[in-house]
C-alpha cells in the first residue's frame, strides 16, 4: 500500500520551484551566449516551455539544471545559426545609448565585443559554458551530450580564432599588440 | 595576444554585477501550469502563448511577443500550407516506406496509390499542443479559424464526433464534428447554462449519449453532473444528482453491454482518497456502488472484449496482484494477478486499448518513478483479461503516454502492399512527443517520423487528434481522420523557417 500511496505522492509539480532556482543563472548564460538581453529572455522562456513540457520525462530532479542548460543551449545555438545569415542595423544610435544591454556592454567592457563575432555557435557556447559559466571540460561535454575531446577541440579552435582575430584587429590599427591592449 | 591574456579577458566579461533575470521572465514561469499529473489536460496558457494570440494572458517581453507572433504566423502558414501539401500528398501518396524502418524513412516515390477524390481543404494549424499530449482541434469547419483547442475526450457518433473541450477562456462543452478534422467548436457547446465542467462522454448502443462532469457545489467542493442525449444537442441532466453525485466530481464514464459505469472523486480532498463509483443501465437512473478497490485521486475505466476493466491507485500494492481489476457487470471487481511478478511496478493505468484480438495494451504509471511502464493482457482462454506483465518494450520507450489500436491497418512499403490486422500508435512524453508505431503488438516499436500515412480507424478515445507538435527546427503534424477518407493517421513532418 505505502508503494503504490507513494506513487500518488511521487508526482509533485516542483518544475516551477526547480527552475525559479536556476533562472537567473540561465538568464545569464543564455546572455552571454547570445551577447543580446532582448535575445537571451527569448532563449530562457523558450527553454522554460520546452522543459516544463518534458518535465515528466526527467527522472532526477537534482539533474535539472544541466538538463535545462542543454535545453538553453540548443535554442541559443538555433538563434546563433539563424541570426549568421542576418545583418543586425541598429535603428536608432541614440536610442540604443539609453537602452544598455548589459551584456553588450559586459563584451565591450572586457573588450572582446569585436572579436567575438569570428566564432562559430558551436565555439561561442563553447567558450560560454568555460568561462562566463565556469563549468569544467567534462561539465561542458555533459551539458553539449558530446565527448570531451570535441569539446576540447572546440574550445582550442575558439581561442585560437579569437586569438588570431586580436592579431589582425592590432595589425589593422597599426599598434603593436601590447599597446593596443 | 598570448592566451593567458585571452583567457583573462573572456573571464572580464562576467565581471561586475551580474544581470538577474527580468521580471517577465519570472512572471512568465510562475504562469506556467502544473498540470503534469493529469495527462490528458492540455496547457492552455501555452497554447495562448505560442499561438501569440496576444490577448495578454502571459506576460511576456515584447520581443518574445513579437517572436511568438512571427512563430505562430509563420507556423500557421508553413504547417498549414506544408500540412495541406502533405495531407494531399498523403491522399495521393499513401505509400510510407516499411513500418520497421519507419524511423529512418523518407517519403518514397514507388509504388504509389491514387485515390479518386481530392482534397478541398486544407487544414489550420496553430499553436503548440502540448509536446506530448497530441491532444488538440486545429481546424474549425470552414477552415477559415486560427484558434486551436484541446479536446479531452470524443466519441463516435453516428459517423460523426463529438468531443468535450474548452476554449481560450475557459469555456467547457461540446465540440462536434461530421469527420474528425473539421470541427464546429467556436464557442463550445454547453450542456448547461447554469455551469458544469464536462470531463468524459460515452454513448451506448441505443443512440444515447452520456457526459460527465462537475459543478461548483458548496465552498470548495465539486458536485457531480450526468447528462443525458440523444441528439447532441439538447441535455437533460439526471435526477436527484445532488443526492447521488453530492460532494464528488465525476470524472470518467464507460460503456458496456452491462451498462455504464462512472468514476468520481474529490480533489479537494485528497485526505479521503475515496473513488466512488456509480452504475446505470440506461444512463438515466444511477445507483451508488460500494467497495470500490482503488483510491484517488485517478481512477481508469473502459470497456473491453472481456468486460469492465478498472485501474487506480491500488490500496495494496503486491508483486503477484497490478492495480487492475475486471468486472463483468461493473458491480464486484475481481483483481487481476501478474504473470511476471513485477506488479508492484505498476500503478495506475492512463491510458489502454483493446486490440482486434482482445488482446489489452495499456500505459500504467510506474510506482517507482522510472517513466509509464507498457502493460499487456491476453483474451485467453477463459475470456478474461486477468493476468498482466509488462511488455518487454516498456523499458526501450520509458515516457509513454498514450496507446491506442487502430483496426483494419495497412501499410504500404516499397516492395509492395502490406496488410495488418491492427496498427498500434502510441505517443511518448520524451523527444519532443515522439509518436511511436507497432505492428507486432508492442513487442516493437519504432518511430513514426517522416510522411507516413495509414489506413485505419480510430479506436476508442484515445487517439482521435489532430495536433501538432514543434520541436525546434521542425514541425510535426499528426491527423486522425475517418476510414471514409481512405487514411487514417497522417503523420507528417515540415520545416519550419
Amino acid at each position: 500500500m505505502e508503494a503504490a500511496l507513494a506513487f500518488a505522492d511521487a508526482r509533485p509539480v516542483t518544475f516551477v520551484e526547480v527552475a525559479e532556482r536556476v533562472l537567473d543563472d540561465a538568464y545569464r548564460l543564455a546572455g552571454y551566449i547570445l551577447s543580446d538581453a532582448s535575445e537571451a529572455e527569448d532563449a530562457v522562456q523558450e527553454a522554460l516551455t520546452r522543459s516544463w513540457q518534458a518535465w515528466s520525462t526527467l527522472r532526477d530532479q537534482d539533474r535539472f539544471e544541466p538538463w535545462f542548460d542543454r535545453i538553453l543551449v540548443n535554442i541559443c545555438r538555433d538563434k546563433l545559426r539563424k541570426r549568421r545569415g542576418v545583418r543586425l542595423e541598429e535603428l536608432n544610435e541614440e536610442l540604443a545609448v539609453y537602452i544598455e544591454d548589459p551584456f553588450r556592454a559586459a563584451f565591450a567592457r572586457a573588450e572582446v565585443d569585436k572579436l567575438m563575432p569570428v566564432l562559430s555557435p558551436d565555439q561561442r557556447i563553447v567558450v560560454g559554458l568555460r568561462f562566463w559559466r565556469d563549468l569544467s571540460l567534462q561539465q561542458i561535454a555533459d551539458v553539449l551530450g558530446v565527448p570531451l575531446g570535441t569539446v576540447q577541440s572546440r574550445l582550442h579552435y575558439a581561442l585560437r580564432a579569437l586569438r588570431e582575430e586580436s592579431d589582425r584587429m592590432t595589425r589593422a590599427s597599426g599598434l603593436p599588440a601590447e599597446v593596443k591592449r | 595576444m598570448n592566451e593567458k591574456d585571452l583567457e583573462d579577458r573572456l573571464r572580464g566579461v562576467v565581471d561586475g554585477p551580474q544581470p538577474s533575470a527580468p521580471p517577465s521572465l519570472h512572471a512568465f514561469l510562475r504562469s506556467l501550469p502544473e498540470a503534469h499529473s493529469t495527462p490528458r489536460r492540455m496547457p492552455l496558457v501555452w497554447l495562448r502563448s505560442a499561438a501569440g494570440t496576444l490577448r495578454g494572458s502571459v506576460s511576456v517581453a515584447p520581443a518574445a511577443r513579437r517572436a511568438q507572433l512571427a512563430f505562430a504566423v509563420s507556423l500557421a502558414l508553413v504547417i498549414g500550407l506544408a500540412g495541406g501539401a502533405l495531407l494531399m500528398s498523403a491522399r495521393q501518396h499513401p505509400v510510407p516506406a516499411a513500418l520497421p524502418s519507419i524511423a529512418a524513412s523518407t517519403p518514397t516515390s514507388t509504388p504509389r496509390r491514387s485515390l479518386d477524390h481530392s482534397p478541398s481543404y486544407y487544414p489550420f494549424i496553430l499553436g503548440h499542443i502540448g509536446g506530448f499530449n497530441w491532444s488538440g482541434i486545429l481546424s474549425s469547419e470552414d477552415g477559415n479559424d486560427t484558434e486551436a483547442l484541446p479536446v479531452s475526450a470524443v466519441e463516435m457518433v453516428g459517423g460523426g464526433y463529438i468531443g468535450i473541450s474548452s476554449d481560450m477562456y475557459g469555456q467547457n462543452g461540446l465540440v462536434f464534428s461530421q469527420d474528425g478534422i473539421f470541427w464546429n467548436w467556436d464557442p463550445p457547446t454547453e450542456v448547461d447554462p447554469s455551469g458544469v465542467t464536462l470531463t468524459s462522454i460515452a454513448s451506448d448502443d441505443r443512440g444515447r449519449l452520456v457526459v460527465v462532469g462537475a459543478a461548483q457545489g458548496q465552498g470548495a467542493t465539486k458536485d457531480g453532473r450526468i447528462y443525458t442525449s440523444t441528439d447532441g444537442h439538447t441535455w437533460t441532466p439526471v435526477p436527484a444528482a445532488t443526492a447521488l453525485f453530492g460532494g464528488t466530481a465525476i470524472r470518467t464514464v464507460a460503456y458496456g453491454p452491462a451498462g455504464y459505469v462512472a468514476l468520481g472523486w474529490n480533489d479537494n480532498d485528497p485526505a479521503s482518497r475515496t473513488v466512488r463509483e456509480w452504475v446505470s443501465t440506461d444512463g438515466i437512473h444511477w445507483n451508488a456502488m460500494s467497495g470500490v478497490p482503488i483510491v484517488g485521486p485517478w481512477g481508469f475505466v473502459i470497456w473491453t472484449t472481456s468486460g469492465y476493466l478498472l485501474s487506480g491507485t491500488a490500496q495494496q500494492a503486491s508483486a503477484d496482484q497490478p492495480p487492475i481489476w475486471t468486472s463483468s457487470d461493473g458491480h464486484s471487481w475481481r483483481r487481476a494477478s501478474s504473470s511476471d511478478g513485477k506488479g508492484s511496478l505498476v500503478g495506475p493505468i492512463i491510458s489502454a486499448t483493446v486490440e482486434a484480438n482482445g488482446r489489452v495494451i495499456a500505459v500504467a504509471r510506474s510506482t517507482d518513478g522510472s517513466g509509464n511502464e507498457l502493460i499487456f493482457a491476453d483474451k485467453g482462454m477463459q475470456d478474461t483479461l486477468s493476468t498482466w506483465a509488462l511488455l518487454p518494450s516498456s523499458t526501450d520507450i520509458a515516457a509513454f503516454m498514450e496507446v491506442a489500436s487502430i483496426r483494419g491497418s495497412k501499410v504500404t512499403s516499397d516492395t509492395g502492399f502490406e496488410t495488418y490486422s491492427h496498427l498500434l500508435v502510441a505517443t511518448s512524453a520524451a523527444s519532443a512527443g515522439h509518436v511511436y508505431v507497432s505492428i507486432d503488438d508492442g513487442t516493437t516499436w519504432s518511430i513514426a517520423s517522416g510522411l507516413s500515412s495509414f489506413d485505419g480507424a480510430p479506436l476508442g478515445q484515445a487517439l482521435l487528434q489532430l495536433g501538432v507538435n514543434y520541436g525546434g527546427d521542425s514541425a510535426k503534424v499528426l491527423c486522425y481522420g475517418k476510414p471514409s477518407y481512405g487514411m487514417g493517421i497522417w503523420l507528417a513532418s515540415a520545416v519550419s523557417p
